[in-house]
């Protein structure tokens, strides 16, 4: 046998027998190290940005309830100006909410912040039956494309009850669904409004 | 100990192969609408300047301002012929974005257009007033507007309504005014609607179209 053919058989020879198994050994262990790094990152960052939504979605539930607990919506011969003007003031301290509505107990648009549909009914929805129909705060169970505002919101609502408990009508904030997807992007310190 | 070589010689020269392979450069694409002033970008196009000065660009022509800001949004546009208040408002939502180049300044070309019955602005206290999209720069321009003729926040109706479908709305009674420009505005005066207030009328000329960022060149 030719002193080439031999050279070529050893370097065959040791190329199967130790460096292929060398190599295959660390693919697989670098790639399940990989696999399990991707794993635990992604599971820690939906974690995160989930704990974001649920401390966003709490908050607003508390602001919505709030506005809706303030007198001025149980004062009689209230104008639907007035409670425009005091929406905005709202509005304008919390930026979050692309407009803010007021709903009588017949479901009527009475005021809103950027003066869309007023005089017009609420069309059935999620946050409709929870308000008007189970009369609890809806917070986030309804996302919808609003005509009047052509964008997808999230509805934030609640009652308004008077003293004794009489319903009295609904308000209502518009998230820009786009508030939800920036979470990821943002800091925790930002996500608090 | 010959084929060895060869064998890694040509291996070495597959992967330097491998490693020149150049990647096709893809043009800018920027959106553009109905504004007659960004028709020389039009003209640009048309006699090759961009080329002759080393840019790549596609002008992607859409006649809804909204759709085509919207495409910039999704990452389908690299730059979009906009206005000063939405480069803000891109950049509030996380989306970077530099004004590169300002291509015009509105004074009347930007106007409120009511029905002819209006004499002022004042007039449109309780009256339906349009504008393009919330948050925009049309919303802006109609509050700011009104606002300085007196006419508060909560003091008129509103309607979201594309500025081209303005006149329509007019002549089917469904608003009383609306902000508008371009050849809608042209139409509508043209047919006796009276032009109520123009970006002109505040913060001197306000709106500054521009030429919004090229995130890859």
């Amino acid at each position: 046998m030719k002193f080439s053919t031999k050279l070529l058989l050893l370097y065959l020879t040791f190329t199967l027998g130790v460096i292929i198994p060398i190599c295959l050994f660390l693919f697989y262990t670098g790639k399940q190290a990989t696999e399990t790094q991707i794993k635990e990152r992604l599971q820690e960052r939906a974690e995160h940005l989930i704990d974001k939504i649920d401390r966003t979605l709490f908050e607003r539930f508390a602001d919505i309830q709030v506005l809706a607990q303030d007198s001025i919506f149980k004062t009689q011969y209230l104008t639907p100006l007035e409670i425009t003007q005091h929406l905005i003031n709202y509005r304008n301290a919390y930026k979050i909410y692309v407009s803010l509505s007021y709903y009588d107990a017949n479901r009527i648009r009475k005021a809103d912040t950027a003066g869309l549909s007023l005089g017009k009914q609420a069309p059935h929805s999620r946050w409709v039956q929870d308000v008007f129909d189970n009369g609890i705060v809806s917070v986030g169970a309804d996302i919808h494309f609003v005509e009047d505002l052509q964008k997808t919101v999230l509805f934030v609502a609640a009652p308004i009850r008077n003293e004794t408990g009489e319903f009295l009508g609904a308000v209502v904030g518009h998230m820009l669904l786009d508030r939800i997807y920036l979470l990821d992007n943002l800091s925790d310190e930002q996500v608090i409004q | 100990m010959k084929m060895i070589l060869a064998m890694r010689l040509l291996c070495i020269v597959f992967l330097l192969t491998a490693c020149t392979q150049e990647v096709p450069k893809q043009p800018l694409k920027i959106g553009i609408n109905f504004w007659p002033g960004y028709a020389h970008a039009f003209i640009a196009e048309k006699q090759g300047l961009f080329k002759k000065y080393g840019a790549e660009v596609e002008l992607v022509f859409k006649s809804e301002m909204t759709e085509m800001t919207q495409l910039y949004k999704d990452g389908k546009l690299d730059g979009v012929f906009s206005v000063l208040s939405d480069v803000i408002m891109f950049n509030a939502k996380e989306l970077p974005t530099q004004i590169v180049y300002i291509a015009d300044y509105s004074d009347i070309g930007d106007s409120i257009i009511g029905l002819p019955e209006f004499q002022s602005l004042a007039d449109l206290k309780g009256k339906t007033v349009s504008f393009e999209g919330i948050n925009t720069f049309s919303h802006l321009l109609v509050v700011k507007l009104l606002k300085k003729a007196g006419v508060k926040e909560g003091e008129f109706q509103s309607a979201n309504l594309s500025a081209s479908k303005v006149l329509a709305a007019l002549e089917a009674g469904d608003i009383d005014a609306g902000h508008t420009y371009s050849d809608t505005r042209i139409e509508a005066l043209k047919k006796g609607y009276k032009m109520l207030g123009k970006a002109g009328d505040i913060l001197g000329k306000n709106r500054i179209s521009s030429f919004d960022p090229p995130k890859k060149q």
